[in-house]
């Protein structure tokens, strides 16, 4: 079966010269659940932006069902319009996803750009409203909403295509406990409808919870290990080399504790 | 390790508060929703009357018709005529006076009438003086009425602009104007559309953002020195943010043309507005070519 994604020594350079993403090999398969864990300015970004063929390899190559994804290929009607249907991309910035005037805008901007129905785009926002429990503030200006709020609008908005494949660039930061359940809730659904994800995080407890596979990228870009959640969430010295721990953290019982640096008030530990 | 001076409690005692008259920081404060209201009258558009129910590329061209027409009146009375048609018809569409005579109604006649000021005086356009002036200068009939047909034309195609602005959504605008030609203008129209939107918002964001680490009020001039500055941060934050908002739109399948929900029909009341257009144009020009033409004013 042909991979959804495939990189093949993919690397990107921005054009300040700055490096986002070392050479990087790489497949994403379908229906799978991806999770891309890195420290801040590790380049989840950036490779989310190559799969998303937002940016285009500066070198190595990168494809999409079977074809080369390459910005001469975006630039067919027909390609683009079946890639960005099938390859959904929640930004990390939610204030650069929101730039319609009402909610209900906002999630009907997708499908309308696929020339889907009139009557079809009405009913996908209904129903997107009515999943993201939004349907209450469906006219008002996105950004008059809370950050939960918001975030869910830029999730509905890129599931109204009805998407193969999700790349969502740090999901849940930023938002509260409750937040967070709600999407992995959303996302054990997504997955039952046969969605493929690639998440990228810095936070261990949703790749935890979310994961089929875990690659790492450290800081110099590179990808530093690949494999199961279980293997790679245990790994302290992995993860410390990469940052995405502190010397606090300790395993028991096959679970990662993590501790604050400092203990405000002592506490006996076992283990 | 966090520095000693961030663990002595050394704050004074809540002072009471005091009313300041931060204008320029109110209107920072103000700006998104201003703006909202005043570029993106979506709230007037939404409403349900007869002007917000026709077809968008009808509504465009009879305006750009009765624009070009007002060019072509010369008396008073008659774009008057015009003018009056044009309130009446968004009366009739539920959008009220105060919404029509909104602030920026009267920027553009203002700023009209500062300009034509001078051409009231006898040394630009000589004829009957109508007010003695020292130094021999007189305001002239001519001078005068002159003026008044440039200012009261402009005012009238600014109305004439409200019956598309304010009861049509801009994206329905948009998507009216884009034909094979216009496809490059809307198509910045289309972005500068989603960025001001955007940036109002980061503006807003902005000042708050200051309000909270503001501890003592600034001065006028202060105020005006941090203005200045978020303007400049605004701008490279715009930058970031513009090529960010560029690429949710492509992920969103945007390929430069607009598409909107909501497409009307041109249908029995499509046709009744072109003619009710047709005839108050045509009232208009007879009343200024027939009627008054052969008058002197
Ligand atoms: N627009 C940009 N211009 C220049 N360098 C950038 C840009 N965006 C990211 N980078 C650099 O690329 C590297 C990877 O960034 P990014 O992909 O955003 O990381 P992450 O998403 O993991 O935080 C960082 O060193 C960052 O400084
Ligand atoms: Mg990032």
């Amino acid at each position: 079966m042909t991979p959804i994604f495939a990189l093949e020594n993919a690397c990107y350079r921005y054009p300040d010269g700055r490096l986002g993403l070392a050479e990087t090999t790489l497949e994403v398969r379908e229906r799978e659940s991806l999770v891309v864990l890195g420290a801040n300015a590790s380049g989840k970004s950036t490779l989310l932006g190559l799969l998303g063929g937002l940016i285009f390899p500066t070198g190595g190559r990168v494809s999409a069902f079977g074809a080369e994804l390459t910005e001469a290929a975006l630039e067919d009607g027909e390609f683009a319009r079946s890639f960005r249907q099938r390859v959904a991309v929640l930004l990390q910035d939610t204030d650069a996803m929101l730039f319609n005037s009402t909610v209900y805008d906002e999630i009907a901007f997708g499908p309308l750009q696929l020339d889907l129905p009139g009557d079809e785009v009405r009913r996908r926002v209904e129903d997107m409203l009515d999943l993201l429990g939004l349907r209450a503030v469906a006219d008002q200006p996105p950004h008059r909403l809370s950050g939960g709020e918001q975030r869910k609008v830029a999730l509905g908005a890129i599931l109204a295509v009805s998407p193969q494949v999700l790349l969502l660039d740090e999901p849940t930061s930023g938002l509260d406990p409750r937040f967070q359940r709600w999407f992995v809730e959303l996302v054990i659904e997504l997955r039952r409808a046969g969605k493929a994800l690639v998440t990228a995080t810095h936070d261990l407890h949703i790749a935890d919870v979310i994961a089929d596979r875990v690659v790492v990228l450290d800081e110099q870009h590179r990808i530093a290990a690949e494999g199961r959640p279980h293997d790679i969430l245990t790994d302290l010295d992995l993860l410390l080399s990469v940052n995405l721990v502190h010397e606090h953290a300790h395993v028991h019982d096959g679970q990662l504790h993590i501790h604050p640096h400092t203990h405000l008030h002592e506490h006996e530990h076992a283990g | 390790m966090l520095p000693e001076w961030i663990s002595e409690q050394t704050h004074p005692r809540p002072a009471p508060i005091r009313r300041r008259s931060g204008h320029l920081s109110r209107s920072l404060r103000d700006m998104a929703r201003v703006m909202e209201d005043a570029i993106f009258c979506e709230q007037s558009a939404r409403r349900p009357g007869f002007l917000q129910r026709l077809d968008a590329r009808v509504k465009l061209l009879s305006v750009l018709a009765l624009a070009v027409g007002a060019t072509f009146l010369h008396h008073l009375p008659s774009l008057l005529m015009l003018g009056a048609f044009a309130i009446a018809a968004l009366l009739v569409s539920r959008v009220s006076l105060r919404t029509v005579f909104s602030p920026s109604w009267w920027v553009m006649p203002a700023l009209f009438a500062l300009v034509a000021v001078p051409s009231v005086l006898s040394v630009f356009v000589p004829g009957e003086a109508l007010i003695r002036l020292p130094w021999g200068l007189s305001v002239t009939r001519q001078g005068a009425a002159s003026a008044a047909v440039l200012v009261t034309r402009i005012a009238v195609g600014m109305t004439l602009a409200l019956m598309l602005a304010l009861t049509t959504r801009w994206q329905e605008v948009l998507r009216a104007a884009y034909t094979s030609v216009t496809a490059p203008f809307v198509l910045v129209a289309t972005m500068m559309y989603r960025y001001v939107f955007v940036l109002l918002r980061v503006a807003e964001n902005m000042h708050l953002a200051r309000r909270a680490r503001t501890i003592v009020p600034l001065d006028a001039a202060q105020e005006r020195r941090w203005v200045g500055g978020r303007v400049g941060a605004l701008f490279l934050r715009s930058r970031r943010l513009s090529e960010q908002v560029y690429s949710a739109m492509l992920a969103r399948g945007y390929r430069g043309e607009p598409k909107v929900l909501v497409r009307h029909e041109l249908g029995v009341k499509e046709a009744a507005w072109v003619l009710l257009c047709a005839a108050a144009l045509a009232g208009a020009l007879v009343l200024d070519r027939a009627v008054l033409g052969g008058m002197r004013w």
